[in-house]
């Protein structure tokens, strides 16, 4: 099969040519489709270039080895992201088993917060590298619940039924889980935004 | 339900907020590094385990031990063979005349050092049927170097006898005069490519019905043939 009909295929497509043919060329399509998506998902929840390196990587390796447990009733981006966003987690605890990071407990409940970037002047906060560094910082301090939804939301873009689907909850909760950790970023980043 | 209430809006610059983040992108050797690591992989599942290869090595010990016994234990029973084998054995075993039936099953066996066909004539419903008659064949090769030949005569209870001749008499005739009940007659020539050819036949000690003594004169011929060679 020709690469320039293979990259007419959807991901559908993609992974099922890959199932059925072994074909490592459609494999690679779809690396290089979703490399950059999860390396933006999961460098905002780990906050980590060197970690989400590993989970991303992992994440293609998954999908290499688990090729047929792929169903074609579901998308093919709620798999990936469903095994990366597995991965991401697992890292996030094992972090915590090591005590190399610190951050808020895990659980809905949780509302402990702190407020980031007191250390910052108003001059800095309008540099757009230091306004990042903030927004990501207040990402870190979201319960891991809510920050996973609101990324997949917010950045990555994607419905509350993929989200849904990718977390094995429903729509309401995902919605629910969304809506506290938007609240929780807009106290924390209002200097910022009021700015 | 307060917390589904909401509003998109209400959330709109705070999601232009997030959507301000840079893009993370993959580094430039991520396919690479991601091939890399699903070749070794691969490497990893084809590579057979310590304990694979341990028991792997322990069923080798095994099985080589297995043939050598086997291999031991023919040699023993050719050996007791040989020594129990004498021309006065032939007298014994076959007690009426030999006549030869025929029985066309040939074969090809080749290895390296020669192509073999065999004609056999032993094996026809007269011979199973008869009871009496022992199974006994008489192998007679002839080289191309002088015709030296030797028959060998098998039989079930595994008497072997061993005659040597100085020209082809293991015909047909030859096991009429040594009453075998049965005989291969091999004889061998030589050519560039295939330095020891033989062509063998076997007969026992049943009635031949017309047709197989016409094979069976055939034979003689062949043979014939073979020694003016």
């Amino acid at each position: 099969m020709g690469d320039k009909q293979l990259k007419n295929f959807t991901d559908e497509e993609l992974i099922l040519e890959f199932q059925l043919n072994n074909t490592v060329k459609a494999y690679e399509l779809l690396v290089q489709r979703y490399k950059n998506p999860l390396f933006n998902f999961i460098f905002k929840y780990l906050n980590d270039y060197e970690g989400t390196e590993d989970v991303v990587q992992e994440t293609m390796i998954k999908v290499y080895i688990n090729k047929d447990s792929y169903k074609t009733i579901a998308k093919f981006s709620t798999w990936i992201y469903t095994i990366a966003s597995n991965l991401a987690i697992t890292e996030l605890k094992k972090r915590k088993r090591r005590n190399q990071i610190s951050i808020n407990s895990y659980g809905e409940n949780d509302e402990t917060m702190e407020l980031p970037g007191t250390n910052h002047s108003p001059e800095e906060i309008t540099d757009s590298g230091i306004k990042s560094k903030i927004i990501m910082e207040a990402l870190q301090k979201l319960p891991e619940v809510y920050r996973e939804v609101v990324i997949l939301r917010d950045i990555q873009e994607l419905s509350y039924e993929e989200i849904a689907e990718i977390k094995q909850i429903s729509v309401g909760t995902v919605k629910s889980r969304i809506n506290r950790g938007r609240t929780q970023l807009q106290i924390m980043l209002k200097h910022i935004y009021k700015e | 339900m307060k917390n589904l209430d909401y509003n998109e809006n209400d959330f709109r610059e705070l999601k232009e907020l997030l959507k301000s983040l840079p893009d993370t992108k993959a580094p430039p050797g991520f396919e690479s590094n991601l091939m890399r690591s699903l070749n070794q992989i691969k490497y990893k599942e084809e590579q057979p385990s310590i304990w694979q290869r341990i028991l792997n090595s322990v069923f080798s010990i095994g099985a080589t031990a297995s043939l050598t016994t086997a291999a031991l234990v023919l040699i023993m029973i050719s050996i007791v063979n040989n020594n129990a084998e004498t021309l006065s054995d032939f007298d014994k075993l076959v007690p009426y005349p030999v006549e030869l039936v025929s029985n066309d099953v040939a074969y090809e066996k080749s290895n390296s050092e020669q192509s073999t066909v065999t004609k056999n004539y032993a094996s026809n419903q007269s011979r199973k049927n008869d009871k009496t008659a022992k199974d006994i064949s008489a192998l007679i090769s002839v080289n191309q170097t002088g015709f030296k030949s030797k028959a060998v005569v098998l039989s079930r209870s595994a008497t072997v006898g061993l005659i040597d001749h100085d020209k082809i008499t293991g015909n047909p005739d030859d096991s009429q005069q040594t009453g075998l009940s049965g005989m291969t007659i091999v004889y061998s020539e030589k050519s560039a490519f295939n330095p020891v050819k033989r062509q063998a036949v076997s007969f026992r000690a049943v009635p031949a019905s017309e047709p197989e003594d016409i094979m069976i004169d055939s034979l003689k011929s062949l043979l014939k043939e073979a020694q003016i060679e």
